[in-house]
């Protein structure tokens, strides 16, 4: 039983929890943890440190500002990992819709659980609130934990 | 972490083995276990065979008691997963409504559930009560596939 688990990153708070429930799961489990990081204009601007007024905008943002905002969000969470005395497994930095590079994610490593926060970035700009936990939990094949 | 975990049965397999998951989590954080069920008339039909057809409406003792089969069935599970069920609840009313009220009842910090149950037999839509539940839950929510 949750011998993979898949934990997916936005830079929010929620995901931070996400990750620490992950890491609390993984200890007793003994399970690899794997993260999952999809740049969208929303969340590359909120990890890069950009203005409130790059939440709202259609621009998106430069190959470079994705790479960083990827890099920071992701050895954020391998820092959380090593502050619960856990290892991940692997990091992955995508781009495209982020449920479905959680979907994917988890199907290439045979997940058996994924975990990400119920609500993230999406009470900035566009993304509706939960879009990424509901179309995750519609279509994953195996057991999904939304943390709030 | 999770020290009080509510999980929500209907008498499918999704939801028994959410169940069993649930069993294995509250052995590893000693937590309490708490088990609720809102018979409804698809879980009835289940339960008598008849493929999801009710052709003639189910008193309520009848739901009832298919009902407290189905808390007691649950409970066999947890005993055989080496677990004590803390409490069953037997309630009427809408199942997502229901196992959020039991979870902000006793204050659980993960509520447990099939992802989709009975709903792909008659009307209910597929996943419909675990859509309502993660949507309004204040604490952390487990899907079952």
């Amino acid at each position: 039983m949750f011998k993979k688990i898949v934990v997916g990153l936005d830079g929010s708070d929620h995901a931070e929890n996400a990750l620490r429930v992950a890491c609390d799961i993984g200890q007793k489990y003994n399970s690899e943890i794997h993260l999952v990081y999809t740049a969208h204009p929303e969340t590359v601007g909120f990890a890069v440190g950009a203005v409130a007024g790059f939440h709202a905008a259609s621009t998106m943002p430069t190959a470079a500002e994705v790479k960083a905002a990827g890099e920071k969000v992701l050895a954020a969470g391998a820092a959380i990992a090593k502050e619960c005395g856990q290892k991940t497994t692997e990091s992955h930095m995508e781009t495209g819709n982020a449920a479905d590079q959680i979907l994917a994610c988890a199907d290439a490593c045979g997940a058996d659980l994924i975990i990400t926060g119920r609500r993230g970035m999406g009470a900035i700009g566009s993304l509706l609130l939960g879009s990424t936990s509901q179309r995750v939990a519609h279509l994953a094949k195996c057991a999904c934990l939304s943390v709030i | 972490m999770f020290k009080k975990i509510v999980v929500g049965l209907d008498g499918s397999e999704a939801s028994e083995k959410a169940l069993r998951i649930a069993c294995d989590l509250a052995q590893k954080y000693g937590a309490k276990m708490h088990i609720v069920h809102t018979p409804q008339v698809e879980t009835l039909a289940v339960y008598m065979g008849a493929g999801g057809a009710v052709s003639v409406t189910p008193s309520q003792n009848e739901l009832d008691a298919v009902g407290a089969q189905v808390i007691e069935n649950g409970c066999a599970i947890a005993k055989e997963c080496g677990q004590k069920v803390a409490k069953t609840h037997l309630i009427h009313g809408n199942p997502a409504d229901q196992v959020l009220q039991c979870a902000e009842d006793c204050g659980a910090d993960l509520i447990v559930t099939g992802r989709r149950g009975l709903g792909s037999i008659s009307g209910l839509l597929q996943g419909s009560t675990s859509q309502r539940v993660s949507h309004l839950a204040k604490c952390a929510y487990l899907s079952v596939a």
